[in-house]
């Protein structure tokens, strides 16, 4: 018998469905766009993405202004990972707050209040006369220099080859020797070189672009909005502090400090008791902007809202919502606390007294090796002799 | 539901108004609040504390999508929070916005997932494309180029050893080693020859791969 229950027991075990992997993905900046597997997804970074098969997986990520980017991710069954994706390689941004006349690219500009886009490469940075002068550098102009020096010596070289050749003629079927050919191969090569050359770096100065953006924009303002909230907040200056997460929020739509900012106000409101606010909050934040370190902690205060309110079914379904990507909380502790919002349900309608004795009973079996097992025990044998 | 949300708002801009209307030039201090400021702000606190209910019970709980028509509604509450000078509630004010915004944003971004996905497909297969030509002509540039230098230099090399060889013939003794010296500087000679070409030929592919060389991609 113990045979067949063993066999049957590993028959199901390889037709069990390996469990599904969590994968939060996030970019900075953040709103890209995501193709996975070849398939595009309707919602934009921050992600998550639940129920993913075991295996590799591909992912190609697109934002407007920037490079896009592929990478391929490895799963394990059951595995919660987070990726964030660094968008901005391929440009800088710098700012010439102290210049009065600044020539970017041989256009004049302004400085004041605003921030530069400019690509990635070697810029030429002089000053002439009171006007700074940033002229972006082709790639190659090294060996277009290069070529300004061994073009003439290469032919040079030629011609002296060829006068050698005429002094002295080659034995060969042609009147010149392969030295001399190969030197005008390489002379007329170089020349082509050259040539080409100056043609791409011709069309990269007429292609080359930058863009100007406010110096509110920039991704700093939104750290320093996001830093002096912080700080804020550390004084217990809650009405001022949500002043300055709330200008992260309204003018930095695609900064990484977005989540957080929102994350902060939710949870001054909920502190606050302003609940319904905060439950719009936590539930644009766990819908819009699911991050590692924010979504668990995010869905539990949801939980603890919904409690609040006495809407224990929602408040149990943000609880089974929950991947535990973050440290802080245990799968026991969340069981736990489960047991305690069926409690506080049971108290309110006697009906649910079955769902929580399940609760407990299924706590007492998941973790025996529990410190806190005995205790789990004598809570669930409670519970049985006043449930009768 | 929605009538009812939009007396509220009417009556809260009627109060920012009211209030706009009442305010003194000449006062020197902080005006003084008075029973009618405290239920303004009252009233104004409820009809945000409602529209906030409002749009939990009606859209995000049960899951169903924000209409644009709402955040109309909001934008108009906002600004009547915007104009009073109830500095605590325009925060509050100013995050029901931002929420309800982002939720029409969800509602268009699932609209337009049909279309943003084809183009989407779109652009992905032609950077792909794009990186692969790229790569191609890069490799076909590096080989080319490397295949003309070694051509180059290998004609030169058998040029040089060609014409020590045939001096070497010339001033040999031996007819037999002479003989030798001749047929490898013969060789060497065609071999140089057969290098220059190479060498050409290099070039020859070098000089386009490089002038169709581009540099990566960026996403528009």
């Amino acid at each position: 018998m113990a045979l067949i229950l063993l066999f049957s027991a590993l028959c199901y075990a390889q037709d069990a469905p390996p469990s599904p992997g969590v994968l939060f993905l996030s970019s900075s900046p953040i709103n890209a766009q995501v193709i996975h597997n070849g398939e595009p997804l309707a919602l934009e970074t921050p992600l998550l993405l639940r129920d993913l098969a075991p295996g590799k997986h591909t992912f190609e990520l697109r934002k407007q202004g920037y490079p896009a980017r592929r990478v391929s991710i490895e799963l394990a069954a059951g595995e919660v990972k987070a990726q964030v994706f660094d968008l901005t390689g391929g440009s800088f941004q710098p700012a010439f707050l102290n210049e009065t006349d600044l020539v970017l690219a041989g256009k004049p500009e302004k400085t004041a209040g605003v921030l530069f886009q400019l690509p990635e490469g070697d810029y030429r940075v002089r000053r002439k006369g009171e006007a700074l002068v940033v002229e972006p550098r082709y790639r190659w102009q090294g060996a277009i220099n290069g070529l300004n020096i061994s073009l003439p010596l290469a032919l040079a070289f030629s011609g002296l080859l060829t006068v050698y050749d005429l002094l002295t003629p080659p034995d060969g079927p042609l009147p010149l020797s392969a030295a001399t050919l190969s030197s005008y191969g390489l002379t007329a090569g170089l020349a082509g070189f050259d040539l080409v050359l100056h043609l791409k770096r011709r069309s990269f100065r007429k292609a080359y672009s930058y863009s100007v953006t406010p110096l509110q924009e920039s991704p700093h303002v939104a750290r320093e909005l996001y830093d002096r909230a912080e700080g804020l907040l550390a004084q217990d200056r809650r009405e001022e502090a949500l002043h300055f997460y709330g200008l992260v929020l309204h003018e930095h739509r695609d900064s990484v400090y977005l989540p957080q900012a929102l994350f902060k106000s939710a949870k001054i409101h909920f502190l606050t008791e302003d609940d319904t606010l905060a439950i719009l909050e936590f539930q644009l934040l766990v819908n819009r902007y699911p991050l590692q370190d924010l979504y668990d902690k995010a869905e539990k205060s949801l939980a603890d809202l919904y409690a609040r309110q006495g809407d224990y079914q929602e408040s149990l379904a943000h609880l089974d919502a929950m991947v535990f990507a973050d440290p802080l909380y245990s799968r026991e502790d969340i069981d736990l606390y489960r047991c305690e919002v069926l409690a506080q349900w049971t108290a309110a309608d006697p009906a649910q007294h079955p769902a929580l004795l399940e609760a407990w009973r299924a706590l007492v079996e998941r973790y025996p090796g529990s410190p806190r097992a005995q205790e789990y025990r004598q809570r669930l044998d409670q519970l049985q002799g006043g449930g009768g | 539901m929605r009538a009812w949300v939009l007396s509220l708002l009417l009556a809260s801009g009627v109060i920012a108004a009211a209030q706009q209307a009442q305010e003194a030039p000449a006062a020197p201090a902080v005006p003084e609040v008075t029973a009618t400021d405290k239920a303004a702000h009252a009233l104004m606190q409820d009809t945000l504390v409602e529209a906030e209910r409002w749009l939990l019970e009606y859209f995000i709980q049960p899951g169903t999508d924000v209409p644009s028509v709402v955040l109309k509604d909001f934008e108009k509450l906002d600004t009547a929070v915007q104009e009073s000078y109830f500095r605590d509630l325009a925060q509050r004010s100013g995050m029901l916005l931002f929420v309800t915004r982002e939720e029409v944003r969800l509602v268009q971004e699932r609209r337009k997932a049909a279309e943003t996905t084809q183009r989407l497909l779109r652009e992905s297969l032609v950077n792909r494309r794009r990186e692969r030509r790229r790569r191609t002509t890069a490799t076909l540039f590096w080989t080319s180029l490397g295949t003309a230098i070694a051509g180059f230099a290998g004609s030169y090399g058998c040029w040089y050893l060609s014409d020590y060889l045939d001096q070497r013939y010339l001033s040999t003794a031996s007819s037999q080693q002479a003989a030798l010296f001749k047929a490898w500087s013969e060789l060497l000679q065609s071999a140089s020859y057969a290098s220059a070409g190479i060498g050409v030929v290099g070039i020859t592919i070098a000089l386009p791969a490089l002038a169709g060389m581009r540099s990566r991609p960026t996403s528009r």
